[in-house]
């Protein structure tokens, strides 16, 4: 891989955060993602196409081994969530030291494995689009990855295929949502399945440092073109004006 | 006074090594021997060198017998001091195999190259123990630090870096089933509350090997001469020239005289501000060129790199490989991570790919 200047950078800044945040998963007792979780080979760095365009990084993909829940029994970590994505970053950020996203795609799958065998119960993607009319800026759409089922039993050997519970999912509905770039599923996993009001000091320090990380990551609100999006995430912004079929 | 505790079978090697380590170590220790011979009650001798003084740490050869103590070895010094919480360090002048050259979390291995590395190896932990028991000593806020990581974050001033202490991840009492007992005498019901004296003592030895045996072991936040050679990939060679440039990262902590550390996110704001000045047109390989590069224009020459590597003949560096102690760099058939082996805050270590394929499957690497 050829690293220019702002790829360079890109890659040192994903693999500083990542070393981080792997940081505060070991004090969550996640046990170590796989098939890896090096940075360098968790973040691929394209060569940048255009002076001043933005830098994208293809994100491998990524195995957490968790609870289904905070309270599952101890050491009850039956539930496997595969995720792999897409980064688009700023490239004048970059070049003052900042991550700052221009575009995302996250696919997220979630196996649970249990006596039945390995099962798909959820899948999604996503991603964001400020261009299409009527899209919500940032949206999730249910997609059925069984076929990721292998990636899990081969980085955890569980020796089963997966079976799917969602084929045939209605994936069209788009569903508005935050940004959940890969690093804001990790925080979602988090807390989704590492901490609740029962969490002792050590849990919740560790989940404070990881918001404390995510400030080191810009969202791409700042871009949208209705400006409400880069600071407030209600209904009411979701969706940009769809001008009259005259202006088109 | 504080003092150290030499104990070996010799007479004569134990003498020489005392007024070496006196001279060295001039006021700042008095420098006690102990030679065992046969017939004599060991562990009572032991518990009366350390109940009568302030011993601060102890060192032993391994092979204890040669006067009649049959059975007597330095590893049952090193049970008796851990078992007190007391640093200790062992060697073996006689047979060299008799002990593997990579001590456990709580035990300190000792050189015998020469006399003098013995010496300049001893005083350096002596001291460097003693500094950090005068900074927990003084600053009672280390005391209530939620972690032995942070308290090191703290004593050092690198608060930002916790979390990478805190990587290091020694589960201490697997490592010193010692200190299981220490903890449950003092819970029991029948002990008294623990003063702070007993909590700077177990604070002291827990952080000083922290820091000693595995923040600098291995490299990750702070970064010796060969781990910093191997991050700016360029030979050991020039180490004299590109240390000019980075006097802003020096490291003044304790166990500095060990090697000439430097604190490696200083380095990176240093070499941020040289990188300003390599071309935009210019790609590299790897983090490694880009950082010898940047040095090679801030002192207008060509360096050299480090020539073991097979694959990039040096030319990618950036990683130490802490068991072959060749630079790899980050290229898949280069070099891997592991988490097993390697502390995962130690982020400038990776395992030379051919050691980690040839080894991971029986040793779990």
């Amino acid at each position: 891989m050829a690293l220019g200047k702002v790829e360079a950078i890109a890659q040192r800044l994903l693999v500083r955060l990542w070393d981080d945040i792997k940081a505060v998963l070991s004090d969550l007792n996640v046990p170590t993602p796989r098939p890896t979780d090096d940075g360098y080979r968790l973040f691929e760095v394209r060569p940048v196409q255009a002076a001043d365009g933005p830098v994208e990084v293809d994100i491998a993909r990524i195995v957490f081994q968790l609870p289904e829940r905070f309270s599952a029994p101890t050491g009850r970590t039956n539930l496997y969530v595969h995720v792999r994505g897409r980064l688009g970053l700023d490239a004048n950020a970059l070049q003052e030291g900042r991550l700052r996203t221009t575009s995302f795609n996250t696919e997220v799958a979630y196996f649970r494995h249990g006596r039945a065998g390995l099962k798909h119960v959820f899948g999604a993607h996503y991603d964001s689009d400020a261009k299409s009319l009527a899209h919500p800026v940032f949206h999730a759409q249910m997609k059925c990855y069984n076929e990721r089922g292998s990636d899990v039993s081969d980085s955890f050997s569980l020796d089963c295929a997966s079976e799917s519970v969602i084929t045939g999912v209605f994936g069209t509905a788009r569903i508005p949502t935050a940004q959940l770039d890969f690093f804001s599923v990790v925080m979602q996993l988090c807390a989704d399945h590492l901490i609740d009001e029962n969490a002792d000091d050590t849990r919740r320090l560790a989940f404070n440092r990881m918001r404390e990380l995510r400030h080191r990551f810009q969202g791409a609100g700042y871009a949208w073109p209705f400006g409400q999006a880069a600071e407030c995430m209600r209904s009411a912004h979701w969706y940009d004006d769809a001008p009259p079929i005259a202006l088109v | 006074m504080t003092a150290v505790l030499l104990i070996d079978d010799s007479p004569e090697l134990l003498e020489s090594l005392r007024a070496r380590l006196a001279a060295d170590l001039g006021a700042q220790a008095t420098v006690l021997t102990w030679v065992p011979v046969d017939g004599e009650q060991t562990e009572v001798t032991f518990k009366n060198y350390i109940d009568n003084n302030d011993v601060r740490l102890v060192v032993t050869d391994y092979d204890l017998t040669r006067r009649g103590q049959l059975g007597f070895f330095g590893a049952t010094v090193v049970d008796w001091c851990q078992m007190r919480a007391i640093p200790v360090g062992d060697f073996s002048r006689g047979n060299t195999t008799s002990l593997a050259d990579e001590p456990n979390l709580f035990e300190l291995r000792v050189p015998v190259d020469s006399e003098d590395a013995t010496v300049s190896y001893i005083s350096a932990v002596f001291r460097g123990f003693v500094e950090i028991r005068a900074t927990i000593d003084a600053r009672a806020e280390l005391l209530r630090q939620r972690s032995p990581a942070a308290a090191l974050a703290m004593m050092l001033d690198a608060k930002r870096l916790e979390s990478q202490f805190s990587q290091y991840g020694a589960r201490y009492a697997n490592a010193n089933p010692g200190l299981i007992d220490a903890l449950t005498e003092v819970a029991s019901d029948a002990a008294p509350p623990p003063g702070d004296l007993r909590k700077i003592e177990l604070l002291t030895y827990i952080t000083g090997h922290l820091l000693v045996n595995a923040v600098l072991r291995f490299p990750g936040p702070i970064a010796g001469k060969k781990a910093t050679c191997a991050y700016l990939a360029v030979g050991q060679e020039e180490y004299e020239t590109i240390r000019t440039l980075l006097q802003a990262a020096n490291y003044s902590g304790p166990f500095r005289e060990l090697d000439d550390y430097l604190w490696v996110h200083k380095v990176d704001e240093t070499l941020e501000g040289l990188e300003d000045h390599v071309s935009e047109n210019e790609v590299f390989q790897s983090q490694g060129t880009r950082r010898r590069r940047a040095l090679e224009i801030a002192l207008g020459r060509t360096l050299a790199r480090s020539p073991a590597c097979t694959r990039c003949h040096g030319e990618n560096g950036g990683f130490l490989c802490p068991f072959t102690r060749r630079a790899v760099c980050e290229r898949p058939d280069c070099s891997t991570v592991s988490n097993v082996w390697i502390p995962a805050g130690a982020r400038l270590c990776r395992f030379e790919k051919d050691f980690y394929d040839e080894w991971a499957p029986i040793l779990g690497m």
